[in-house]
């Protein structure tokens, strides 16, 4: 019974990494894709994480699926706001910080 | 169905979707009008990268495929900001 | 009386600061879910992602750790994206997706300071 539910949740995954590289192809500004790329495939490995915990029952698989969600929830923030630092910092059509920085 | 073939063949599935959905970043690799819509790009396939391992793991039965999703993982964040230092420097060297 | 005076205690200090970290943990996941699936309903409606603006954000916490929590926080709530950081740390610089969800934002924001003060 629990494999059809863990099917199902990886099925649906799938779709949501689908719809995210639609989005990437349809929004028209930088910071737009970068939302896409932040918050839609973080939602897509959460839910293929629990899937796999949900098939095998064991602490050497959840102790490694913690440790890959955090990388990925604590630090592509960290990495799309390096990005969005640099794309202000070189093209000044983007909009602007109140301070000039110079240093990354 | 049996269950468990039922899982071989969504995590089969699943594999063919993610590999198809590879395309779209591609596309915005190619025609990206700033170099920062390229980082971004390439985060996006790393991720898919991601999913593709922890699905061949599920398919395969093994736990060692998520050892390789964590590194691949750490990779994405620490190239996009080796690219970020790259652009400054480069700018920096141009004024 | 006997949680008044058991409360100065050390580890039930580190037990309550515990508990509240839990709590954050998971409602950091539910922030997740709940914003992956918004913009994965937006994208699908066919938007363009064109009416976005950008605000600056002050705030008053007082740890580092604090400020680091709140800016991944912030990413993670639907719609806003955290871009820059002033130097002490005190004003944060925000992207938003949606223009007209500004009240919405400014509230889950007071919402994530409030929970973050109780976690020490």
């Amino acid at each position: 019974m629990i494999e059809y539910i863990s099917g199902i949740l990886i099925i649906l995954s799938a779709l949501i990494v689908l719809v995210a590289s639609i989005g990437i192809v349809r929004f028209n500004n930088l910071y737009g894709r970068m939302h896409v790329v932040t918050k839609v495939s973080s939602f897509a490995v959460l839910i293929l994480l629990i899937a796999l915990n949900l098939y095998s029952l064991s602490i050497v698989v959840l102790l490694k699926t913690v440790v890959i969600f955090h990388v990925l929830i604590f630090l592509s923030p960290i990495a799309a706001h390096v990005t969005a630092k640099v794309a202000q910092w070189l093209y000044s059509e983007l909009p602007k910080s109140d301070k000039k920085t110079k240093e990354l | 169905m049996d269950p468990s073939t039922f899982l071989e063949y969504s995590a089969v599935g699943a594999i063919w979707i993610m590999t198809i959905s590879m395309v779209f970043p591609l596309i915005r690799l190619f025609r990206g009008p700033t170099l920062p819509d390229r980082v971004i790009a390439l985060d996006q396939i790393s991720i898919i990268i991601v999913c593709i391992i922890i699905c061949d793991s599920i398919y395969s039965k093994n736990t060692y495929g998520l050892d390789v999703a964590l590194v691949v993982s750490l990779l994405l964040v620490i190239g996009s900001m080796i690219i970020a230092r790259f652009l400054h420097k480069r700018r920096s060297e141009n004024d | 009386m006997f949680w008044q005076s058991i409360k100065k205690h050390y580890f039930v200090r580190l037990a309550v600061n515990v508990y509240y970290q839990a709590l954050l943990f998971l409602f950091f996941c539910y922030k997740i879910i709940e914003s992956g699936w918004a913009i994965a309903l937006l994208i699908l409606k066919g938007s363009k992602g064109d009416e976005g603006m950008v605000l600056t954000y002050h705030t008053n916490l007082e740890k580092p750790w604090q400020e680091l929590i709140l800016f991944n926080m912030i990413s993670m709530t639907p719609g806003s994206l955290a871009i820059d950081v002033s130097e002490d740390g005190r004003s944060f610089i925000i992207h938003l997706l949606n223009l007209h969800e500004r009240e919405q934002f400014y509230k889950d924001a007071a919402k994530f300071e409030a929970l973050l003060k109780k976690a020490i």
